[in-house]
């Protein structure tokens, strides 16, 4: 989630191409961190002990934490500290990143804290953007009204889950712009409605980004607009928004679904609040679009 | 005849299974399921007449059945198999899995819901309750 995020603000931002931060953000599940590094940047050890270790390790068949602790270098709550962190997203994106000598580290550290500027990010929004816990950091981006808030963010919130549980682990939003009226192509759009409320909902993006993700979801490879992709989408936008109103059905509010719809150019307008969402994912850039009719 | 083994009950290959949804979705990736877990011949309908008649000329032993169907929905189709066949096993597939629809599920004479997406644990405990021998 985190590399997802800071990845397509480098983007955005024009300090790496398409080309490499789809290179980085598919590397990186190869990328391991090397204990001797993060022994060394926590002070644990210094380069020489931990040149020993690796000398070591190439003379016997013994792991680098054990031979660490053999020597007396590091204690045991030390290397579970060490083990943990290199499963820890942003160090891995920054050594994937240093790796293909996009940037320096400290470039990359530049970049963290425009970034955490940029978006006003607290040190708890970050840290939940880090361990990839969408619920809160995912508030950093929205902007929805004050009377639109809760469900809105909920709504959001489970999208992203459900995106990253279906489709696409390397999905990221931008900033929510609230908007009175939008033109869509290939719009898949379906409404919630409860006793006060028609809520609409859709997803649409150009052909290619819909034949992408509509086919991670059916497990095919869509080569042209057509009945399954359709269907498949459609079935997404679905299911996500039962998951949805099961959860409010749980939390008191009971809601209805409509039959999904598709259309190749579609006009929502709305005279209450409208909202446009940018998802940024493997296959291109999608918009979602939540608000009352 | 023995078949597949599920969590130690055994079912009958020459099983077959009606997966009803207006989903090729949802209709394929349940078939495919269903074929691997049980090896049993899949039958399919898109909406609620095609449901009933196939149900007629079928006689399946099992029925998913979606709710939110076009033509006529899946707690009508499931009323109508009912009336035809009053131990038909019909287990209701939905997006919504509130208690307002597994209530009308039942009532409509469902024997079980799923809620989508459909897991595989489920999917084998339905078919160890359902069509399974022990």
């Amino acid at each position: 989630m985190f590399s997802a995020f800071f990845g397509h603000y480098l983007l955005n931002k024009g300090v790496v191409t398409a080309t490499q931060l789809s290179t980085v953000l598919e590397k990186q599940g190869q990328v391991r961190l090397k204990l001797g590094t993060l022994a060394i940047n926590d002070g644990f050890m210094n380069a020489t002990q931990v040149d020993e270790v690796h000398e070591l390790q190439a003379a016997m068949d013994k792991r680098f934490g054990e031979i660490a602790i053999d020597k007396g270098y590091l204690v045991d709550a030390q290397l579970m500290h060490l083990l943990k962190q290199q499963k820890a997203e942003n160090l891995i994106l920054a050594q994937a990143l240093i790796d293909d000598n996009i940037m320096s580290m400290i470039d990359f550290e530049r970049e963290i804290s425009a970034y955490k500027e940029a978006h006003s990010l607290s040190d708890e929004q970050f840290g939940a953007l880090k361990e990839g816990n969408v619920d809160i950091a995912i508030k950093a981006f929205l902007a929805f009204e004050k009377d639109d808030e809760n469900q809105y963010d909920q709504y959001l919130s489970l999208f992203l889950k459900n995106v990253i549980r279906f489709i696409d682990s390397n999905v990221s939003v931008d900033r929510v712009k609230k908007v009175s009226s939008v033109s869509l192509k290939n719009a898949f759009y379906q409404h919630i409605k409860d006793d006060k409320h028609n809520y609409i909902t859709a997803i649409s993006g150009e052909e290619d980004v819909i034949l992408g993700f509509a086919g991670r979801y059916a497990d095919e490879a869509f080569t042209e607009m057509g009945d399954y992709p359709i269907d498949a989408l459609g079935e997404f936008l679905n299911l996500h928004n039962g998951l949805f109103i099961v959860n409010m059905s749980n939390e008191g509010t009971e809601m209805e679904l409509t039959v999904q719809e598709f259309g190749f150019d579609h006009t929502i307008k709305s005279a209450s609040n409208l909202y446009q969402i940018p998802l940024y994912t493997t296959y291109g850039t999608l918009n979602l679009i939540v608000g009352q009719l | 005849m023995k078949g597949v083994n599920i969590q130690g009950y055994y079912l009958d290959a020459s099983m077959k299974v009606l997966i009803c949804d207006d989903s090729m979705t949802v209709r394929k990736k349940l078939a495919a399921t269903v074929v691997e877990l049980t090896g049993c011949e899949v039958v399919e309908a898109k909406d609620g007449v095609s449901a009933v008649s196939k149900y007629e000329s079928e006689r399946p032993d099992i029925v998913f059945m979606d709710i939110m169907m076009p033509i006529k929905n899946g707690l009508e189709a499931t009323e109508e198999i009912i009336r035809l066949d009053e131990n038909a096993t019909i287990i209701m597939l939905s997006s919504v899995g509130t208690k307002a629809n597994l209530q009308q599920a039942l009532k409509s004479g469902a024997k079980d819901f799923i809620q989508k997406p459909f897991e595989l644990e489920k999917l084998k405990i339905i078919f160890k309750n359902y069509g399974g021998e022990a």
